[in-house]
C-alpha cells in the first residue's frame, strides 16, 4: 500500500480588520493593537456595542477579483471577505486568474447562514404579519400579502444567501474545475473545510485546494443570538482589553475576517519549485452533545490527530472568552499533550475579535505567520482563571519559530462540534 | 488493496411516500406526487404547487437531549432511522465504536421569519407601534427579549446534526451545502473519509424543506420554478417538451456506508457497492448551468474513472432532471459529451417528476433510486415525460417501468452555482473486481 500523499501549505490569503494581507495581520498582532471600534446605528444598540470591521472602500474590491463577473449584489459580506482573502492569496503566488479554467484544483470555504440585510426582512415580515383580532399578543402571518411582502426580496437578496454561494463564488473568481463546497453548522466549520481540503487531496480527488472561512457577524439577529449563548463581553469601554480568554475576565466581541489558505500535494508543490510553508501534520474532528460527560477527551483526540507526534510549539486556540469553553479548552490541551507540555499561545480574538467559522482559519494564519517569525505577536499577561493555567501563562510565553517548529491550531465550539490542524513549520 | 465502500441501508421520506417501498411503488407508477401545498397559503407565489410530504413520519419524539420538532429534523430522523434498521445498526457501539460519521447536507428552515415576527409582536405588545408601523430600530430593540431568539436554537442546522450524531453514534459530524449536489457532495465527503482511514462506517444524507415563503418567493423571483398552476399533477415534467420550471420537493433520504471489511465481518447484507465519486465545478455563472455540460460531464466522467469503472459499465443514469429549460438540454448535453457513442444505450430516468426537487436532498434519493434500480431489476418511468424536448435525445424510460439488467449506474445532481457531484453505484459482487 502506498503512502498517504503529503499536503503543504504554499500560500496564504487573510483578511482582518487589520487590512488585507497575511502582512496586515501579522504586523497588528506584533504591534499588540486591536481593531475594535464602536458599531453604529442598530447593531451599535445591540450588546457588546463594538466589534472589528474590515474598513475596505467597495470600490477597492476590483483589486482582488474582478467585479464585472463577481457581482457584489450577488454577494453577502463573508462571500465578499471570503474572495479578497482568495484574490489576496493568488496575487501572492503570482496566479491571478486570467480565465483560465483549472481542472485538478478546487475550493472548500467554511461559513454560516445569516441573511445579508434586516431591514429588508423587517419590511417583508411587516407586511405580512398582524396581531388576531381580539387579542393582545400574538401574531399571525397573511398570505393573502404574500405577494406585496416579496417586492422586497430581489432575486439577488435570495441568490447571495443561499448556503452554497461562498464555494460557488471562489471557483467562478479562481476557474479552478475540482471539488468546491461551503462546510455550515457550526464555527468549527472553517476548520473543516481546510480538513476536508486536506482529505481530497489526499486521497487524489485534487492536486490544491484553496481552502479556509470567511465570516461577518455584523447582523442583527446574529449578534443578538450570540450574546444569547453568553459570548460577548459588556463591560463598558471602547475595546482594547475587553477580550481575554483564559482570564478571569469573560467574554470576547465579534469582529470579520478570512483566512485561506493554497494546500497542494508535497510532490507537485516540490516540482513546481513553490517555497512551502509549512507540511499538515494531521487533522482531527469530533463531535459531542454539549452536556455530555467527556467534553475535554473529544477535543483532545480532535487536538491529537492534528499532531499525533510531540508537543506543539505553538497552539492557536479558539479563545473564546465564555469560562466554561475556555477551562475545556485548558483541559483538552492538557490531556492532548501533557500536563507538563507549555506551549506558547497565539490568540486572534483579543485582536480581531470572534469571527465565527473564520476564527479557526485566522488563528491557523497566525500560528503559521508566527511559527515562521513573521510574525512576533505582543506577549498578553492575565489574571489567569485558575482553570486555564496552561493556556493563560502561554499567551505570555514565546516558543520557537523557524524550521521545524510546530503548532495546532483548533477551533472548539459551544455547539460541540470540534476541529484542529496540525503544522510542521518549513525553511 | 483498499477496502471497499460498500451500502447496507437505505431510508427516504418524501412526497412519494414515507419509506423505501412506498416511495419505490410510486416511483414505478409513474404518479406525480404534485400538488398545491397548503404549508402556507400560496395565492401570492408565481408557483402554487409543491411535493409536500403527506404523512407525517414514524420517528422517536426525542434524540438524546434533542426533540424531534419540525420538518428537517423529523424527515432527516425518519430516513436515518430506516437507513439503521435497513443496515442493522443503532446507536450502541458493538459496531465500529469510535470509527463512526454522520455527512448531511441541507439548507433547512426559515427560523429568521419567526424571530423577526416574534419580535414584532413583542414591540407591538408594548405598545411602541402597530405592525404596519414598525421600523427595523424597533425591531432589533426587542430581539433580546424573552423567548424570541428561541426558533435560532431549535430548528438551528447544527442541531440537527447533533441530533443525527447521536442517533448514528457518531464521532465525527459535518454540514456541507453544494446546494442541489448537496446529497451526493455529503455521500462523497463520507467515502472520502472512510477511505482515508478516519472512519468506518457512515450515515450519510441529504435533507431539506423548502416549500417555505422565503424560498419559494425566491425561486419564483429567480423565474426558475413551474407556474403550470392549473395543473400541477403534470408541473414537474423531466426533459419533456412542455417543461417550464422545477417544482419544489422535500423529505430526506440517507445511506449507511461502510468499509466492505467491516460489513462482512458483521454479516451485514450488502445493497450494492459505492464505486466512485466525481466532482466538478463549472466555474462558469452562479444561475445558470455552463451551456455544454462541460462541468456536468467533468463530474460523470471522473466519478466512473474514480470506481475503477470503464462507461461502458454504465447501463442506467438517474438524471439531476429538474425540469427547467436549460438544465435539462445541458445534461443531455453532458451526457453525450461523456459517453460519446454509449450514451444511446444508456437506460435514463429523472426522479423529480415524481416528487419535485429536494434541493439538498434531491442527489441523496437519487442514491437510493440507483439502490433500488440494481436490486429490482427495473428502472422507474420519469413522471410527465411524454414527448422529450428538443435537444432532449437520450433513452429515457417513459409510462412503464422497464425491466434492466443494471451493474453500473451513475447519479447526477448538479447544484446551482454550478457545484455538480456524481454517484458511481454498482452492483455488489463480493471478491475482488
Amino acid at each position: 500500500m502506498s503512502a498517504p500523499r503529503r499536503v503543504v501549505i504554499t500560500g496564504l490569503g487573510v483578511t482582518s480588520p487589520f487590512g488585507v494581507g497575511p502582512a496586515a495581520l501579522a504586523d497588528g498582532l506584533s504591534a499588540g493593537r486591536d481593531g475594535f471600534a464602536p458599531l453604529e446605528g442598530r447593531l451599535g444598540a445591540l450588546p457588546p456595542g463594538v466589534g472589528a470591521k474590515l474598513d475596505l472602500p467597495r470600490k477597492e474590491f476590483k483589486l482582488w477579483f474582478d467585479t464585472r463577473v463577481l457581482r457584489l449584489s450577488t454577494m453577502t459580506r463573508q462571500t465578499q471577505l471570503g474572495c479578497i482573502a482568495a484574490g489576496d492569496l493568488l496575487k501572492s503566488l503570482d496566479m491571478v486568474p486570467d480565465g483560465s479554467k483549472h481542472l485538478d484544483r478546487g475550493a472548500f470555504l467554511g461559513s454560516f447562514i445569516v441573511p445579508p440585510d434586516f431591514a429588508k426582512q423587517v419590511r417583508a415580515i411587516r407586511i405580512l404579519s398582524h396581531r388576531p383580532e381580539g387579542e393582545e399578543t400574538g401574531f399571525v402571518l397573511d398570505d393573502g400579502r404574500l405577494a406585496e411582502a416579496m417586492k422586497f426580496a430581489s432575486a439577488f437578496d435570495f441568490l447571495r444567501a443561499l448556503p452554497n454561494m461562498p464555494s460557488s463564488h471562489l471557483s467562478i473568481q479562481t476557474g479552478y474545475q475540482g471539488p468546491a463546497c461551503t462546510y455550515l453548522g457550526s464555527d468549527a466549520s472553517g476548520m473543516q473545510a481546510i480538513g476536508m481540503a486536506v482529505q481530497v487531496i489526499r486521497s487524489g480527488q485534487a492536486t490544491a485546494m484553496i481552502a479556509g472561512a470567511a465570516f461577518s457577524p455584523f447582523q442583527e439577529v446574529h449578534l443578538a443570538w450570540q450574546h444569547k449563548r453568553g459570548l460577548w463581553n459588556t463591560d463598558e469601554g471602547a475595546g482594547g482589553d475587553r477580550v481575554r480568554p483564559y482570564s478571569t475576565q469573560a467574554g470576547s466581541l465579534p469582529g470579520e475576517g478570512g483566512a485561506v489558505f493554497y494546500l497542494e500535494e508535497r510532490e507537485m508543490a516540490e516540482a513546481r519549485g513553490a517555497t512551502i510553508l509549512a507540511e499538515i501534520t494531521g487533522y482531527g474532528q469530533r463531535m459531542i452533545i454539549p452536556d455530555a460527560a467527556g467534553q475535554a477527551d473529544v477535543r483532545a483526540e480532535a487536538l491529537r490527530a492534528a499532531l499525533p507526534d510531540g508537543t506543539p510549539d505553538w497552539v492557536a486556540p479558539s479563545g473564546l472568552g465564555r469560562p466554561d469553553m475556555d477551562r475545556l479548552d485548558d483541559e483538552a490541551h492538557r490531556l492532548a499533550f501533557g500536563a507538563q507540555s507549555a506551549p506558547a499561545v497565539v490568540a486572534v480574538t483579543p485582536h480581531i475579535g470572534f469571527s465565527g467559522p473564520a476564527t479557526g482559519p485566522l488563528g491557523l494564519a497566525a500560528a503559521l505567520l508566527t511559527g515562521r517569525g513573521d510574525a512576533t505577536p505582543a506577549r498578553i499577561t492575565v489574571d489567569a482563571d485558575p482553570g486555564c493555567a496552561t493556556l493563560a501563562g502561554g499567551l505570555a510565553r514565546a516558543g520557537r519559530t523557524g524550521a521545524g517548529a510546530t503548532a495546532v491550531a483548533s477551533s472548539f465550539t459551544v455547539d460541540g462540534v470540534h476541529a484542529a490542524i496540525g503544522v510542521r513549520i518549513e525553511a | 488493496m483498499s477496502d471497499r465502500i460498500v451500502i447496507t441501508g437505505i431510508g427516504i421520506v418524501t412526497a412519494a411516500g414515507v419509506g423505501v417501498d412506498q416511495c419505490w411503488e410510486t416511483f414505478l407508477s409513474g404518479r406525480s406526487a404534485v400538488a398545491r401545498y397548503d404549508l402556507f397559503g400560496p395565492e401570492g407565489m408565481a408557483s402554487q404547487m409543491a411535493a409536500q410530504v403527506p404523512q407525517w413520519p414514524e420517528a422517536p419524539d426525542k434524540v438524546g437531549p434533542y426533540d424531534v420538532v419540525g420538518r428537517p429534523m423529523t424527515f432527516a430522523v425518519a430516513a436515518a432511522t430506516e437507513a439503521m434498521e435497513c443496515a442493522g445498526i443503532d446507536e450502541s457501539l458493538d459496531i465500529a465504536p469510535g470509527r463512526r460519521v454522520v455527512v448531511a447536507a441541507g439548507g433547512f428552515d426559515d427560523q429568521m421569519n419567526l424571530v423577526l415576527a416574534s419580535a414584532m409582536d413583542k414591540s407591538t405588545a408594548a405598545g411602541e407601534a402597530s405592525f404596519e408601523e414598525l421600523h427595523a430600530d424597533q425591531v432589533a430593540e426587542h430581539l433580546l427579549d424573552d423567548g424570541v431568539l428561541a426558533p435560532m436554537e431549535r430548528y438551528s442546522q447544527v442541531e440537527v446534526m447533533q441530533a443525527l450524531g447521536h442517533l448514528f453514534g457518531a464521532h465525527q459530524a459535518m454540514l456541507v451545502s453544494t446546494a442541489c449536489a448537496g446529497g451526493p457532495t455529503a455521500i462523497g465527503d463520507a467515502v472520502t473519509l472512510l477511505r482515508n482511514g478516519e472512519a468506518d462506517v457512515a450515515l450519510a444524507m441529504g435533507v431539506d424543506t423548502l416549500i417555505t415563503r422565503e424560498m419559494m418567493g425566491g425561486f419564483c423571483n429567480l423565474t426558475a420554478m413551474s407556474t403550470r398552476n392549473d395543473d400541477p399533477a403534470r408541473a414537474s415534467r423531466p426533459f419533456d417538451a412542455d417543461r417550464d420550471g422545477f417544482v419544489m420537493g422535500e423529505g430526506a433520504a440517507a445511506l449507511i456506508l461502510e468499509l466492505e471489511s467491516v460489513a462482512k465481518a458483521r454479516g451485514a447484507t450488502v445493497l450494492a457497492e459505492l464505486a466512485g465519486v466525481g466532482y466538478s465545478s463549472d466555474a462558469y455563472g452562479l444561475t445558470a448551468p455552463e451551456p455544454e455540460g462541460e462541468g456536468m460531464a467533468l463530474s460523470m466522467t471522473r466519478a466512473v474513472e474514480d470506481g475503477g469503472m470503464e462507461l461502458t459499465d454504465i447501463t442506467y443514469v438517474n438524471a439531476h432532471g429538474t425540469s427547467t429549460p436549460a438544465n435539462d438540454i445541458a445534461e443531455t448535453r453532458a451526457i453525450r459529451r461523456a459517453f460519446g457513442a454509449h450514451a444511446d444505450d444508456l437506460v435514463v430516468s429523472a426522479s423529480k417528476g415524481a416528487i419535485g426537487h429536494l434541493i439538498h436532498g434531491a442527489g441523496a434519493v437519487g442514491a437510493v433510486v440507483a439502490v433500488q434500480t440494481i436490486v429490482s431489476g427495473q428502472a422507474h418511468p420519469t413522471a410527465n415525460l411524454e414527448n422529450p424536448g428538443p435537444g432532449c435525445d437520450l433513452d429515457f424510460v417513459v409510462g412503464e417501468p422497464r425491466p434492466v439488467e443494471v451493474d453500473g449506474v451513475l447519479v447526477n445532481a448538479f447544484g446551482f452555482g454550478g457545484q455538480n457531484t456524481t454517484l458511481a453505484i454498482r452492483r455488489y459482487a463480493a471478491g475482488a473486481r
